[in-house]
């Protein structure tokens, strides 16, 4: 009962959140006549004076600041986010937004998996085998990751997987971009490809994401990794895994049933907060790799001054992210029974 | 103590230094060549050279057991050896290691020459699969020919939809009937275009002048404004500006269309295209004019296949086909349909399109990554003598991918691996892809890249200024009364402070023509051309700073000096005043977009020399500051339009080749284009009627003594200070071959290219 | 594995053992040669003051020291195997069926993120032979005894080599575990094998933890200060469901205290440590009228003695020694009074002075 409670509690402040964020968002992409004109990517040279005051009209730009969020604001109530200047003017914004969302989320998945099936088994063993050899192996993997930064690790990954395993005659990797897929039933790719049976695609598709992933991943799953670590060393600590062991349980019994519970707790918050982030697009990642996300339309429209894309853009992640926080304090419920709400 | 923890430790440390020094000691080894010998040496000489091409190779070299040499720039090397055999390696950049004996057992000369052969290239999956991929930089717009008006939108469509006329090969002047077979001029209004038969669209309806009259009014019933992609074409006002002169039907053109039936009605009754019989069509103007030929060989009036039209945008907008199209097809209800529309199916053509004639059609467009697949269609008809198919014998290419790649490092490791045909590079990496001391020092590009061509560079038709205004107002909309540039003192000033030529080379790497008035080289007529209407300005700090320190001694004001409005009635006194210095502090701002690097050093180098000197004169920094704004493309387009700034950078690239969209946007006050500078030049109006009517008449020498004399005029007044053409280089495959380039756009096309071993 | 030698004989004895524990300071000998003897089915308490060992002679004898300790020198021998010669999984599996242990503060001894049932239950899979027993003796409708199965608990027969379905096995053990739980007189079961160690009491917890070591049926049952950290009328509750369970469970109990009272009220002798060695051992009758230790002696005088509420309470002087650099041969010396010259020779070593009475001093 009180879970319910709490959660519903937090998707009303959700909504608080977001308008906050919008007027904010707004504020900054349209209030400053200086600075971001919003309607630049709507004309070019070529336009007389006159269309150009056409098009400023057009859009409503010349109204004042709260006119123009208050017909934003009813605009998207009825679903309308208006038109982005950034792929192909004229598009509405939540068509190429949500066009190119499957493929973040696609992409945020895989990176998430690469993360924790690699992060939290280095953890493990650089807390089990804590100062030997494994441990030192692990830090230095872990560090590397963390210290690296991440537009030089992808190009280094093109580098090497890419061309220079087709320079030595090795199968290479795709350096970039994504295969195109006819039918769209759910909207995920991948997905697709698997119930219309076009495997060929689905590990084209695959073959494309192997490269980002390891990108994205390979930077966070060093804080994973010690996450892991520290709190692993701190839960072997405990009395009760010297209970357990004295039970007589076996060593991995131990670890995995007595003290693995206990340490995953950081862990999971930092890998739900870690995948709401990738949903918002790794820019850089997906610039490098021109992985067709939502990151790589994000950071055009930013250079642009778009505001529409801008604006839903901001929406969305500022709801994945409280969303996140949201499920990753509940999961903290399930994992730990002590924390009531 | 932990001994056994501090031990192992230490035991560590010892290896890693171990490793380490093996490693460098490794590399220093490799590396280390063995000093001249002492004692009896033979000499071991030759040259080298090309094996396919007989061309001296320098930089080769040549090694005998650790004794190097180089060859020199004629291709002969020299090495000293003491006495003894030898296997020469002779190795260069590129070609295969070559060996061969020498057995130097005398103290003396022996000769051991080579020709070394190139590695050959492994050929890339493109070749293989017959496929161009092309990586660009930034995406298209839109994909409907009647709607777009972006260079890289019509680069791709000119692969697929054709038009009436087209220029000849690489040439931009010469204009010759494509789909159209003949045309003649039956009076100065009236065109008859004989159509070439046995065409077919490539969904398999024919070509014929009904599909011109679709075509042509489809354009035109779309109608609308550039840019608010809501409605209609952006080009339109092109064809439109044919039969609508005084703007009553076009919105482009001044009118406010209602978009309903009535008004389709009777933009079809204006009869610009009139069927003859199946395949002859008549196209009537409501003035005369020479550019009729050159504004159809533009993509915006390219010819499209009614049956698809459509068919597609009747399911796009969910319209009663059925009802409407069905038995047969009535193209006035589908034109209805299309009143004000710029919102068309073909803009992002999912599912591909076959409305085109052209040597591709579009097979699908990916919405997601926004790749292209262009496919070859069969039926293609090959233009004109096929002069748009490869030769015979080569085979065309079967596929043409577009594909967007953002970064530029990737967009160059696919080239370099052999994944991409062709890719976008800016004017700023050049020398990622070409040696910089070949080209700066001998104009010519030299690719880097082994299996790389970079072809150019070729000019485009576009021309870069600084745009002096007059008439600049402030942001709440009064008059300002500090108008730098209303003094003719104050531009001369700022257009002998930099150095062009210099500018040019270093800073924009050699990337354009200099200019000497704003009409770029390749612009029709011939003659309109003409570099030898010099500007009047040149670099020259002295004639600087004596124009300055006059406008500063005898500042300019409307009380004692005539000056006018732009509407050409005087301005009263008191409301200009040019005063500046210590007491009048004043700031001339150059306005620039972000993101054009090149101008921006130049500009920076331009305001520094003039603040300089305007410190020296004024006796402090504030007296007359110039300054360089950047700003966002847009901010600037909307403050020039408004007449807010001072000067900004600009320029023009034509829309169609020809002189008169020049001399219009540029000089005259009166027309559609933006007159942003606000110059009222009476002698400009009127020479740009004259303009007019010799181009009506035909008379192209007087249209050209005409745009001389505008030039003329124009650069006395240092009306802009213009500075360079842009050119263009491509950086393509040398698989690629066949390869030529229309300068008209600055773009390659490929339907005629083929694969070939380089 | 219950017992079915008789009394007297000797189940467990630790000879000599001398543990190090290796630290950036320097060597710390915490047990500088212990000599202890637990004979069959009797209640042996350890009492000395903190720090004197007891913990670490637990450790070593459950094969559970931490990793920068090692076994210098000594015996421990179980059933005639000497402990400190097997390896950790030969150790591993003495625990599941001989040593068992129960810890002194159960909310940190327990796991917090777990039911007790879980906790339980993992203890009671483990042993086949008792989910094969349990399977055989159980009545439906009626609850199992566990005292039963203690019973049969038995060493000298067949194992049995039954193989049993997952299901039947979880089922089983939930009975198992309700059995054990009514054992160590919990109420109410079922509901608190699904509960969490922070929803019980502080006593509670205490017999949840005695039920899981009772639950493996061990030979040697070890109680390391099991009510130091209960108030004292729990404490008093769990040493009188020891005293209870003591006949049931079949088993020989080491309890570890460093409260005398504990081991006067449920130890049949008392071991006394003092500096990492065994100083006195005697029965706690006589342990207590006649001390012969110097430390013993004076350790009973420190007690409050509620007869003679007015009397003084005699602290020890000195402190404990320091482990890292003792002071040699006897380790009370400088705080003995009696300290004699011999005394910081040579460590004394337990002689039996009189029947049953132990002791390690020159004086005797």
């Amino acid at each position: 009962m009180k879970l319910y409670e709490y959660i519903i509690r937090r998707l009303i402040l959700l909504v608080f959140v977001l308008l906050a964020v919008s007027v904010l968002i707004f504020y900054l992409t349209r209030g400053f006549e200086r600075g971001f004109a919003p309607w630049a990517p709507y004309i070019n040279e070529k336009m007389t004076a006159e269309q150009i005051e056409e098009v400023i009209k057009a859009h409503g730009f010349d109204r004042p600041l709260h006119e123009q969020y208050f017909y934003w604001f009813r605009d998207v109530f009825n679903g309308e986010w208006g038109l982005t200047g950034t792929w192909g003017l004229g598009l509405p914004a939540n068509r190429v937004f949500f066009n190119r969302f499957p493929r973040t989320v696609e992409l945020a998945v895989f990176a998430t998996i690469l993360t924790i099936s690699i992060g939290i088994p280095l953890g493990i063993i650089s807390a089990v085998k804590n100062n030997k050899l494994p441990d030192h192996i692990s830090r230095i993997i872990a560090l590397a990751g963390y210290s690296t930064p991440s537009y030089w690790f992808g190009f280094l990954l093109q580098l090497v997987f890419f061309y220079y395993f087709s320079l030595w005659g090795l199968p290479n990797l795709p350096s970039s971009g994504a295969p195109s897929i006819a039918t769209r039933i759910t909207g995920l790719p991948i997905l697709d490809g698997l119930l219309t049976g076009n495997l060929g695609f689905v590990w084209n598709e695959f073959v494309h994401l192997i490269l980002p992933s390891i990108s994205l991943s390979f930077i966070s799953l060093g804080f994973l990794a010690r996450i892991v670590r520290a709190s692993m060393l701190e839960v072997l600590r405990q009395d009760y895994i010297t209970m357990a062991r004295s039970k007589g349980l076996r060593e991995r019994v131990v670890i995995y049933r007595h003290a693995l519970k206990n340490a995953l707790i950081p862990a999971v918050t930092l890998t739900g907060i870690f995948f709401a982030s990738l949903l918002g697009g790794a820019m850089i990642t997906e610039y490098v790799f021109s992985w067709p996300g939502v990151g790589q339309a994000a950071l055009l429209a930013v250079g642009q001054g778009d505001s529409n894309f801008i604006l839903l853009y901001s929406l969305v992640f500022a709801t994945i992210i409280v969303l996140a926080n949201l499920a990753v304090d509940v999961a903290y419920a399930f994992l730990d029974p002590r924390i009531k709400y | 103590m932990n001994m056994k923890g501090i031990a192992r430790n230490i035991m560590i440390l010892i290896s890693a230094v171990i490793i380490l020094a093996a490693g460098l000691v490794g590399t220093v080894a490799y590396f280390i060549t063995l000093p001249p010998p002492a004692g009896p040496v033979a000499m071991i000489t030759g040259v080298i050279k090309d094996s396919a091409t007989n061309v001296t190779i320098s930089g080769a070299t040549v090694a005998a057991d650790g004794y190097v040499a180089t060859s020199g720039p004629d291709g002969n090397y020299s090495l000293a050896v003491p006495l003894g055999t030898y296997t020469l390696a002779i190795t260069a950049a590129g070609y295969q290691t070559y060996s061969t004996t020498v057995s130097a057992t005398d103290a003396q000369t022996y000769t051991a020459n080579a020709l070394i052969t190139k590695t050959p290239l492994p050929t890339p999956t493109f070749v293989t699969e017959n496929k161009l991929v092309y990586e660009a930089g930034a995406t298209f717009q839109w994909l409907d020919p009647h709607v777009s008006y972006y260079q890289y939108d019509y680069w791709i469509l000119w692969h697929s939809v054709e038009t009436l006329m087209w220029y000849n090969k690489s040439s931009a002047t010469d204009l010759i009937p494509w789909l159209a077979s003949s045309w003649t001029m039956v009076n100065e209004t009236t065109y008859d275009f004989a159509l070439r038969q046995g065409i077919t669209f490539q969904d398999g309806t024919p070509f014929n002048a009904t599909a011109v009259w679709f075509s042509l009014n489809r354009l035109f019933v779309m109608d609308g404004t550039s840019g608010t992609g809501v409605r209609g074409s952006q080009a339109a006002w092109m064809v439109q500006q044919l039969v609508d002169p005084d703007g009553d039907y076009f919105t482009a053109l001044g009118a406010d269309p209602s978009y309903d039936e009535d008004w389709v009605k009777s933009v079809l009754d204006l009869n610009f295209v009139e069927i003859i019989d199946n395949y002859t069509i008549r196209l009537n103007l409501a003035t005369p004019t020479s550019q009729l030929l050159v504004i159809l060989a533009g993509t915006w009036a390219g010819i499209v296949s009614p049956t698809e039209t459509i068919t597609k945008d009747y399911a796009y907008h969910a319209w009663n086909f059925a009802a409407e199209q069905q038995p047969q097809y009535n193209l006035t209800k589908y034109l209805v349909h299309m009143a004000g529309v710029g919102d068309t199916y073909f803009n992002l053509p999912e599912t591909g399109w076959k409305f085109g004639t052209g040597a591709y059609y579009v097979e699908s467009v990916d919405t997601s990554t926004y790749k292209i697949v262009l496919k070859a269609y069969n039926n293609y008809w090959g233009g004109p003598g096929n002069m748009n198919l490869p030769p015979t014998g080569k085979t065309r290419i079967a596929t043409i991918e577009y594909i967007y790649t953002a970064s530029f490092a990737t967009r160059l490791l696919n080239l370099r691996q052999g994944a991409s045909t062709a890719i976008a590079v800016s004017e700023t990496d050049i020398y990622s892809v070409v040696d910089r001391d070949t080209w700066l020092d001998q104009g010519i590009l030299q690719s880097i890249i082994a299996g790389v061509t970079v072809h150019g560079v070729v000019p485009t038709l576009n021309t870069w200024w600084i745009d002096f205004n007059t008439n600049v107002t402030n942001v709440d909309g009064s008059y300002k009364s500090w108008q730098p540039f209303s003094d003719w003192r104050i531009r001369m000033a700022v257009a002998c402070a930099v150095n062009m030529t210099h500018m040019n080379i270093y800073v924009n790497n050699r990337l354009s023509i200099l200019a000497n008035n704003i009409v770029p080289p390749g612009t029709f007529p011939e003659g309109s051309y003409n570099p030898s209407i010099t500007p009047t300005f040149s670099f020259n700090l002295t004639r600087t700073r004596e124009l300055l320190e006059d406008a500063y001694a005898n500042p300019l004001n409307s009380t004692d000096y005539d000056m006018y409005f732009y509407n050409g009635t005087e301005i009263p006194a008191g409301v200009v005043d040019n005063r500046f210095g210590t007491a009048y502090p004043k700031v001339v701002e150059i306005y620039v977009q972000s993101g054009a690097n090149t101008f921006q050093q130049v500009l920076t180098t331009l305001t520094d020399n003039l603040n300089l000197i305007t410190r020296s004169i004024t006796g402090t920094r504030s007296g007359l500051e110039f300054r360089v704004v950047i700003v966002p493309g847009g901010q600037q387009y909307t403050l020039a339009s408004r007449h807010q700034i001072d000067g900004y950078m600009g320029g023009w690239i034509a829309d169609y080749n020809h002189v008169l969209n020049w001399l219009m946007p540029m000089y005259y006050s009166r027309g559609t284009y933006p007159s942003w500078n606000l110059w009222n030049v009476t002698g400009l109006d009127d020479l740009y009627d004259q303009a007019v009517a010799a181009d009506e008449e035909g008379n192209f020498t007087r249209l050209v003594e005409i745009s001389n004399q505008m030039n003329t005029i124009a650069n006395e007044l240092v009306m802009y200070m213009v500075w360079w053409h842009d050119t263009e280089y491509f950086t393509r495959s040398s698989w690629l071959k066949g390869w030529y380039v229309n300068p008209v756009y600055g773009v390659d096309l490929w339907s005629a290219m083929y694969y070939e071993q380089p | 594995m219950s017992d079915k030698r008789n009394a007297k004989d000797t189940v467990l004895e630790i000879k000599n053992l001398k543990v190090n524990f290796h630290t950036y300071r320097g060597e710390v000998k915490a047990l500088n040669g212990v000599d202890l003897k637990l004979c069959c089915k009797e209640v042996l308490a350890l009492v000395g003051e903190s720090g004197c060992g007891k913990s670490v002679t637990v450790q070593t004898l459950i094969g559970l020291l931490p990793e920068n300790a090692s076994v210098l020198e000594g015996e421990i021998i179980l059933d005639g195997d000497n402990l400190i010669n097997k390896t950790k999984e030969e150790m591993r599996i003495l625990r599941t069926h001989d040593l068992a242990i129960v810890f002194q503060d159960p909310m940190t001894f327990l796991n917090p993120v777990l039911t007790i049932g879980t906790q339980l239950e993992e203890v009671v899979t483990m042993d086949k032979d008792l989910l094969v027993e349990a399977i055989a003796i159980e009545k439906p409708k009626q609850k199992l005894d566990f005292t039963d199965l203690i019973k049969m608990d038995d060493s000298a027969t067949e194992p049995k080599n039954l193989k049993i379905s997952r299901r039947e096995t979880k089922r089983i053990a939930k009975r198992l575990c309700a059995a054990i739980l009514s054992l160590v007189k919990l109420p109410d079961q079922e509901r608190i094998l699904k509960q969490y160690p922070f929803e019980l009491s502080g006593g509670m917890r205490q017999r949840a933890m005695i039920a899981m070591a009772l639950a493996r049926r061990p030979s040697i049952f070890i109680a390391d200060e099991i009510t130091t950290a209960l108030d004292v009328t729990i404490q008093a509750q769990i040493l009188h469901l020891l005293k209870e369970l003591r006949d049931k469970i079949d088993a020989s109990t080491l309890m570890i205290t460093h409260d005398l009272s504990v081991a006067a009220e449920t130890a049949d002798r008392i071991a006394v440590m003092y500096g990492g060695n065994v100083v006195e051992v005697a029965s706690s009758v006589v342990l207590f009228r006649r001390p012969f230790h110097p430390y013993a002696q004076m350790l009973l005088k420190a007690i409050p003695n509620i007869e003679n509420p007015t009397s003084r309470l005699e602290a020890i002087p000195g402190t404990v020694p320091e482990m890292i650099d003792p002071p040699p041969g006897c380790r009370f010396h400088p705080r003995c009074k009696y300290a004699m010259d011999a005394c910081t020779k040579k460590r004394p070593r337990l002689k039996e002075v009189e029947k049953g009475h132990e002791v390690a001093c020159y004086l005797y």
